[in-house]
């Protein structure tokens, strides 16, 4: 998948669009390009990730998967490009709180086999997070949750990243050696990235920037 | 990779409620149990051990015709009009109808007792072979063999009278039925100035027959050498029907009636019959009830565990997992616990089988396969299982 197109995509529950670079008009996110999304609370990042991931459907216009509609997919084919097309940290992160992290770092490579015990665990140390494989997700902090989430996202293929506000919770040391983690993904893989804040950014190099 | 799998597994089935599951385990076992507990039953009460299906319970039966007796009664030749048995034979409920046949001579059957010589003037009858079911093993006479011994069936109710009224009042013992069969007996035949003594043995015991009941070859044989020429044809005024309804039927009533006759039959098994049929349905009922029972709770009970893990489900969705996946676990848990329920009460069902086989050998019924049953059951438990199946998908729709 090398573009991702929203053509005139407008939530159903919005009605004005005025000053939005996104909603009612055609934008396109391209692999390999780096894009943050701006915008202040309740504007629709949550809403434009979900739509993207085919997590909802209640928007008019078109989101265009290379040529294909993305409204028309199956749920079977959703599931494949969510495997092996599109990696997603929500902004609720999404962790199960009833498994450890290890669990739920596992449960997610277990659907690609994309990565090694060892790339996880070394990661979670890189990110500070390796003292809580073992422990559950209720008992960690949403900081150390957010970290956790982004190495679960990273275990799979990708040609695009969407990162829901990935660093509301981090101090400026996390900040970077997220940074640094995104930068690395990014280089290898040629993904594209896509990252949406509300003024926590990511202290990462970006192409293109756009308000929604 | 088990592991991983494992992961999806306890994440999913963790929300599952063990009281709902154990109540929805028991509920289906003791509905599927009796259910298909009492259809064995009904089964076995409807085959005989040899596999065929004379029965209490089977629709076919036999009755008995006899002319009304009125005032002082009529003779022998104002008995039954010859047309009647043409007229039966034409209605499409009987199976087949045949005069019962007659005595023409006189009959006296004596016994010893230890001593005590016992002697009753008596009357013999015979109908054709096949109303006799099952046919005892020496129903057969041969006049000029060397050991030519009358066989004879007689009426359960005589042996209960005798063991209930004569005997008590006379001071005799009470005698069995395999008792009876083997005192010896001998009969004095009497007519057309002739008398012959032959051995006798009572070789079995009807509830259907309501007569002393002598092969149809020896009544023949008996009635050409001392029977009364001319004074009857040897036809007794009764009729015996194998009819295709219940005797009880308003067809075989009616007919009764508009030729003023009276009915005798099978009615003692007949009414038993019927009343084992509505405690067997009764029973069924419950049974049906319970495993309808068993369904809704299956179906709340996955409504809410389903709607309880929605959150779960949804996330797991967003990671990529196919919902074909997660209904598979679901699935596999609802097979578990049916499967598990199904073994249970087929296990139940064998163990009761061979504990009450005996005894519904000893009333002469039993030996259904228990495989039909077993088939049964396992459809009805396919059945409990699609639908928590369609709830399942239902429930599980993103």
């Amino acid at each position: 998948m090398n573009c991702i197109t929203l053509d005139h995509v407008l939530p159903r529950a919005f009605a004005v669009t005025d000053g939005s670079s996104v909603w009612g008009r055609r934008i396109s996110f391209r692999r390999g390009e780096r894009v943050r999304v701006e915008a202040s609370s309740g504007s629709g990042k949550t809403t434009l990730c979900a739509f993207v991931m085919g997590m909802r459907g209640d928007y008019s216009g078109n989101i265009l998967f290379d040529d294909s509609i993305a409204g028309s997919f199956s749920p079977e084919r959703w599931s494949a490009i969510r495997r092996e097309h599109l990696a997603w940290l929500p902004q609720e992160i999404g962790l199960f709180p009833q498994l450890t992290l290890r669990d739920n770092i596992l449960l997610k490579n277990s659907l690609t086999n994309f990565r090694t015990e060892a790339w996880i665990e070394e990661t979670c140390f890189s990110l500070g997070i390796g003292e809580c494989l073992d422990r559950h997700v209720s008992r960690m902090s949403i900081g150390q949750q957010q970290r956790g989430g982004l190495v679960r996202a990273l275990c799979q293929p990708a040609d695009f990243i969407f990162l829901d506000e990935p660093v509301s919770h981090l101090d400026a040391h996390w900040n970077a050696a997220v940074a640094e983690l995104v930068d690395r993904e990014l280089s290898e893989s040629g993904a594209g990235l896509v990252i949406t804040s509300v003024g926590h950014h990511l202290d990462i190099r970006i192409d293109t920037c756009i308000s929604l | 990779m088990t592991r991983d799998r494992n992961i999806l597994r306890d994440l999913l089935l963790r929300d599952i409620s063990a009281a709902q599951l154990v109540v929805y385990a028991i509920g289906s076992y003791l509905g599927l149990l009796i259910l298909t507990g009492a259809l064995q039953l009904w089964r076995d009460f409807s085959t005989s051990p040899d596999g065929s299906s004379d029965d209490p319970f089977a629709s076919e039966d036999y009755v008995i015709f006899s002319p009304k007796v009125k005032g002082l009664g009529f003779s022998a030749a104002q008995g039954l009009p010859d047309t009647l048995l043409t007229t039966l034979n034409s209605q499409p409920w009987v199976v087949s109808a045949d005069r019962f046949s007659a005595a023409d001579f006189s009959v006296t059957v004596s016994a010893d007792f230890g001593g005590d010589r016992l002697a009753s003037a008596l009357f013999f009858e015979s109908v054709p072979d096949g109303y006799l079911q099952p046919l005892p093993d020496s129903w057969a006479f041969d006049p000029y063999g060397p050991d030519s011994v009358i066989p004879i069936i007689l009426p359960r109710d005589y042996l209960a009278l005798y063991n209930f009224g004569f005997a008590p009042s006379r001071g005799f013992p009470s005698l069995g039925e395999e008792v009876i069969m083997h005192i010896p007996l001998s009969v004095s035949l009497a007519g057309r100035g002739r008398q012959q003594v032959l051995p006798a043995r009572i070789v079995g015991f009807s509830n259907r027959i309501n007569t002393i009941s002598v092969p149809e070859a020896f009544l023949q044989w008996a009635n050409k050498n001392f029977g009364d020429v001319g004074k009857s044809d040897g036809s007794s005024s009764r009729i015996i029907a194998h009819i295709s309804v219940e005797a009880s039927d308003p067809l075989v009533r009616d007919f009764a009636e508009s030729h003023d006759l009276d009915i005798a039959g099978d009615d003692g098994n007949a009414s038993l019959s019927r009343i084992l049929s509505v405690i067997l349905a009764i029973v069924m009922g419950v049974g049906a009830i319970l495993c309808t029972l068993s369904v809704v709770i299956l179906t709340v009970s996955l409504f809410l565990l389903l709607y309880k893990s929605r959150p779960v489900i949804v996330r797991l969705v967003s990671l990529g997992f196919s919902i074909r996946s997660i209904r598979a676990v679901y699935g596999l848990m609802l097979a578990f616990v049916n499967v598990a329920v199904w073994l249970a009460c087929v296990a139940t069902l064998a163990v009761g089988h061979n504990l009450i086989s005996p005894l519904l050998a000893d009333a002469a019924v039993g030996g259904a396969s228990l495989l039909v049953t077993v088939v049964i059951s396992f459809l009805l438990m396919a059945f409990i299982h699609a639908v928590g199946i369609v709830t399942i998908r239902i429930k599980t729709r993103i």
